[in-house]
């Protein structure tokens, strides 16, 4: 079967998606799977942590000026990815959307569940109780029940102006 | 029996301060500024000076560096860290607090036995006074921010050591070794990452820092450790009843052999002690007691030794004065 992007190859992968409750299934050639990024390139296996780190970076590679960098301590994204290890305490919202695959292959989750710093625990039970109230909007709206979901809203808005 | 297979149990706390660089960028300037503010948060009413002190490396020689390593109360990447290390010490070592590890605040504290809870309460209540005064980089998902993302949440790190010698003969720990990778606990050898195991002794370990609560992790871990006891215990009878003799004279022989060797190198040291713990654990021998095997365990490293001596030694003086140490210690306590 020739690869249905280029027509030229012969299909390597299959490629099953689905999208808007259909499936759909796509078969590429190896090189137009790779600039699709459908498919990532195997690394020897030598720090785990760079490893995945590579690996999740690597459709698109970036170039070193538009690399992210914390603007707190100035370590770039690459120089974590080397060493495993972040410069200070702002690198995980400076990366945040970069770190976060990576956390969820390390630890299987990306949510803190354990202790509080006693100063925060405050804030953080807003928190929860705004989750909370997230989940119930989006409830009422599912059941068209539009005057609850906008007595939700407001004090939603409400709590979130107070944190 | 089952208990008397742990001879410790440890939990670490990782910290951080906010906005401010993690160790490895920080001078030695910044570092040891850092020290003294940790050291101004923690002492006080409830931890005092002279229940603790405070151990600067930079002030230390290479020797005294190697033998705090060797009882487990500073790590390796602290003695590369020396000119901005440092760590606060219990007088008993139990509990500590290294400085400018590989994060900037490490609450370490040990207890013997099969004693997880303990370790954690002391931990976290030093963690309790330490926050009073400093500003934590915390983060309402991601919980305690650590330089390496392994640590972050909790921050915490659960372990026992634990004597493992028919699992290790049996070559099951290649097997557990994955199953417990599945459940998210890591087993290896006494001195951390990629240490080589000597003695039948590992540590076994959480790895998962996110996503579960220190009650979940210390229970799940425990679970763990109880089922390789099981299979330990297990392992145990089959051999014992079908070498009892066999089993008997090992333990009996490196007994005699400690008692009465005139050199001693670390690893059959070691070994010898590994023979004569599960002896004990098998209660095949009565005279000597496991705290003394433990204490020995950890007292007979080399740089520990040359500590003890006083001065630095050729490896022959290190066997000798090993040996030595050995015989004095079994005799004196054993009886």
């Amino acid at each position: 079967m020739l690869c249905d992007k280029c027509k030229k190859n012969d299909a390597t992968y299959r490629i099953t998606k689905i999208i808007y409750n259909k499936k759909v299934d796509l078969h590429l050639c190896e090189q137009c799977a790779r600039e699709m990024g459908e498919v990532s390139q195997t690394f020897p296996i030598q720090n785990i942590i760079s490893e995945l780190m590579g690996y999740l970076t690597q459709p698109h590679e970036i170039e070193k000026q538009h690399e992210p960098r914390c603007s707190n301590c100035g370590t770039y994204y690459s120089e974590f990815k080397k060493g495993g290890l972040l410069g200070c305490s702002e690198c995980y919202s400076s990366f945040g959307d970069a770190l976060n695959p990576v956390l969820k292959r390390v630890q299987g989750s990306v949510k803190h569940v354990g202790k509080t710093p006693r100063s925060r625990r405050k804030a953080r039970t807003n928190i929860n109780e705004l989750d909370g109230l997230q989940i119930m909007l989006q409830k009422a709206i599912e059941n068209e029940e539009y005057e609850e979901a906008a007595k939700i809203r407001d004090e939603i808005k409400k709590m979130q102006n107070s944190i | 029996m089952a208990e008397g297979l742990i001879m410790t149990s440890r939990v670490r706390l990782a910290r951080n301060l906010k906005r401010i660089m993690f160790p490895h960028k920080l001078s030695s300037e910044q570092g040891k500024k850092l020290v003294s503010e940790v050291e101004e948060a923690f002492y006080s009413d409830v931890f005092r000076e002279g229940d603790y002190s405070t151990l600067k490396l930079w002030q230390t020689d290479k020797l005294s560096q190697t033998s705090y390593f060797e009882k487990r109360l500073i790590s390796n990447n602290m003695i590369n860290n020396s000119s901005k290390g440092a760590v606060i010490l219990s007088n008993d070592d139990s509990e500590s607090i290294m400085i400018n590890e590989e994060d900037h605040i490490r609450i370490q504290c040990i207890k013997t036995g099969y004693n997880l809870e303990d370790a954690f309460r002391s931990a976290n209540r030093i963690d309790d006074q330490l926050e009073k005064n400093l500003d934590f980089a915390f983060d309402e998902k991601y919980g305690y921010l650590t330089a390496c993302p392994t640590n972050v949440g909790t921050g915490m790190r659960a372990s026992v050591m634990i004597h493992l010698p028919f699992i290790a003969t049996d070559n099951k720990v290649e097997e557990s070794l994955y199953a417990l990778s599945k459940l998210g606990m890591a087993i290896r050898g006494i001195y951390g990452e990629g240490s080589k195991v000597t003695g039948s002794i590992y540590q076994i370990s959480n790895q998962i820092t996110l996503g579960m609560t220190e009650q979940e992790t210390l229970a799940n871990l425990k679970a763990v450790i109880n089922k390789i006891i099981i299979h330990e215990t297990r392992a145990r009878e089959v051999a014992y009843k079908n070498y009892k003799y066999e089993i008997e004279d090992r333990a009996a022989r490196s007994l005699g052999i400690l008692k009465s060797a005139v050199l001693l190198t670390s690893s059959e040291c070691l070994k010898l002690l590994s023979d004569v713990r599960l002896g004990i654990e098998m209660g095949i021998i009565k005279t000597v007691s496991i705290g003394t095997v433990d204490a020995l365990i950890m007292d007979v490293q080399p740089a520990t030794i040359q500590k003890q001596v006083g001065k630095n030694l050729t490896k022959e003086e290190i066997n000798l004065a090993r040996a030595k140490l050995v015989k004095r210690k079994i005799r004196n306590k054993g009886r």
